[in-house]
């Protein structure tokens, strides 16, 4: 993941900041109801703006149909494209930066949604760099847009900047606690969603969640942006002073336990499935950020966290493998990534 | 345990879901799993289609005067689609919908969003009207004043009487 300056401020609970936007070029219709024809002159204009406009980045286009179904799940385990997406390949497109902080998928819900992504809590770097690449497009494609509406989106909800910020938070000790039921229903009141990690309201796996805006019209871009960083910020001031309290606390040694007992499993299964190896880390995530475990960077955390997830296990394996198998292939890439842990 | 979703099938995933802090449990077999994983079944039974179809339900009229069926025959000129279409997909068919369709996505936006006026970018090949920017700038002006930027002041109420000159003019 990027690191733009000042993203290693909460890093131990901000895991990452994403920044999206929908954009729609005026002369041809919506994904959808376009043609094939113009699908492909879709993905073409997309393309060539940006390797025409762009130039200090360099931009690779990856056309959906020419990848299995498993590459095309993993590429969404690693939040560069959305899950459906991955489903529908046909007359899809993406094209990814080559430092792989920037993803534009052509022909999603919408002709353009460009994504920049970054490690830590850095919602305002995102929102530029989203914004310059935004620019490059812009200069040789015409966008739907209104003077009252903003950038117009197959979806209304969408509507006017057509901006998602997300932040990305690991929240185990709210979890624990019960707490982050009243930080949802705090954020709702405010038109920010809690969402699970996997985007559209899946479980939160490894206490992972998502914080991000609902509204889209009204707010320019950077406030929006600041809302969410706002709100971010005040959850992880919220969750750090629950766990100092925990581990002042009578349960100190229960947790203490709890997380080395993690370790020793991360450092020694055989065979573990993707949800316990999820909780499993987490629990290293919270040693780590505690400082009782040095021996392991966040940044090889989050690879660990992507690397284990289930395509893209079998898009490493060449192939569709049993679940059994994909237990045991992501136990022994466990083992192998913690084994610089010492467990005294 | 049978899959609760076709009941064919033995179910093989458990699926658990939190939204909004409302935990849901799901058993189902591999096939029905893997139909549903980030489909409309996690919002269910409220899904989003649905719901938008609601935001556009009621909205007003197109125009004065339009009977019901005068409405449904009005086609998007670009894409075909007639307000039915895109109240049943809850979407818009392409941007020339906004176009035919104004009053309805408008009210629309004002019910999701609490309001239909953009603040944010705009691209910069799409000229802004005079008035917008004499809206801007008189934004720009109170700022400049709260901040005792007189000088800046001064030229910005130049640049909005100078507009408002040529709007005066058309």
């Amino acid at each position: 993941m990027k690191k733009f300056n000042n993203s290693d401020i909460y890093r131990d609970i901000a895991v990452s900041t994403r920044v999206r936007l929908a954009r729609n070029l005026k002369d041809y219709p919506f994904p959808g109801k376009a043609s094939k024809d113009q699908e492909d002159a879709v993905i073409n204009e997309v393309y060539t703006a940006l390797s025409s406009n762009a130039k200090q980045k360099k931009f690779e286009l990856t056309k959906m149909e020419g990848l299995s179904g498993i590459d095309a799940m993993s590429l969404s385990e690693k939040h560069m494209i959305s899950p459906e997406f991955a489903r529908a390949k046909n007359r899809r497109a993406l094209i990814t930066s080559q430092d792989k902080s920037a993803a534009v998928m052509v022909n999603e819900e919408d002709h353009i949604r460009l994504q920049v992504t970054g490690a830590g809590l850095c919602t305002e770097e995102c929102l530029k760099e989203a914004q310059e690449i935004d620019g490059a497009i812009e200069k040789s494609v015409d966008y739907a847009f209104d003077e009252n509406l903003g950038y117009l989106t197959r979806c209304p909800t969408n509507l006017g900047t057509g901006i998602r910020v997300s932040v990305m938070l690991h929240l185990p000790a709210l979890t624990k606690s019960g707490d982050i039921r009243n930080v949802i229903a705090a954020l709702g009141k405010v038109g920010l969603a809690v969402r699970g990690i996997y985007g559209e309201g899946s479980s939160a796996k490894g206490d992972l969640y998502q914080i991000s805006n609902q509204l889209t019209l009204g707010a320019t871009e950077e406030e929006i942006a600041s809302r969410v960083n706002d709100a971010a910020v005040q959850i992880i001031e919220r969750e750090k002073g629950l766990r100092a309290a925990v581990l002042q606390s009578g349960d100190r040694d229960v947790v203490t336990d709890r997380i080395w007992r993690s370790v020793g499993v991360l450092r020694s299964a055989r065979s573990i499935s993707s949800d316990e190896a999820a909780s499993r880390v987490s629990d290293l995530r919270l040693a780590v950020s505690a400082g009782m475990i040095k021996d392991i960077t966040f940044d090889a955390i989050d690879e660990m966290t992507s690397k284990i997830e289930p395509a893209t296990i079998e898009s490493a394996a060449g192939g569709e493998i049993s679940p059994s198998e994909r237990d045991k292939k992501r136990a022994e890439l466990l083992r192998s990534m913690t084994r610089g842990i010492s467990l005294d | 345990m049978l899959c609760e979703k076709c009941g064919k099938n033995q179910a093989t995933s458990y699926i658990e879901t939190i939204i909004n802090g409302d935990k849901k449990v799901y058993h189902l077999c591999a096939s029905c799993a893997q139909e549903v994983m980030g489909k409309d079944f996690f919002t269910s039974p409220f899904s989003l289609g649905g719901f938008l179809s609601g935001m556009l339900g009621d909205g007003p009229a197109i125009s004065q005067g339009s009977t019901l069926q005068g409405r449904s025959a009005v086609k998007c000129p670009l894409c075909g689609s007639t307000l039915d279409d895109i109240r049943k997909a809850g979407r818009a068919g392409c941007a020339s919908c906004y176009e035919t369709f104004f009053d309805t996505f408008s009210a629309a936006a004002k019910r999701i969003h609490g309001s239909a006026s953009h603040t944010g970018r705009r691209p910069s090949r799409i000229e802004i009207s005079p008035k917008r920017r004499i809206k801007e700038l008189e934004k720009q002006l109170s700022e400049a004043v709260v901040a005792q930027e007189y000088e800046k002041a001064a030229t910005i109420r130049d640049e909005i009487r100078a507009l408002k000159g040529e709007e005066g003019q058309k």
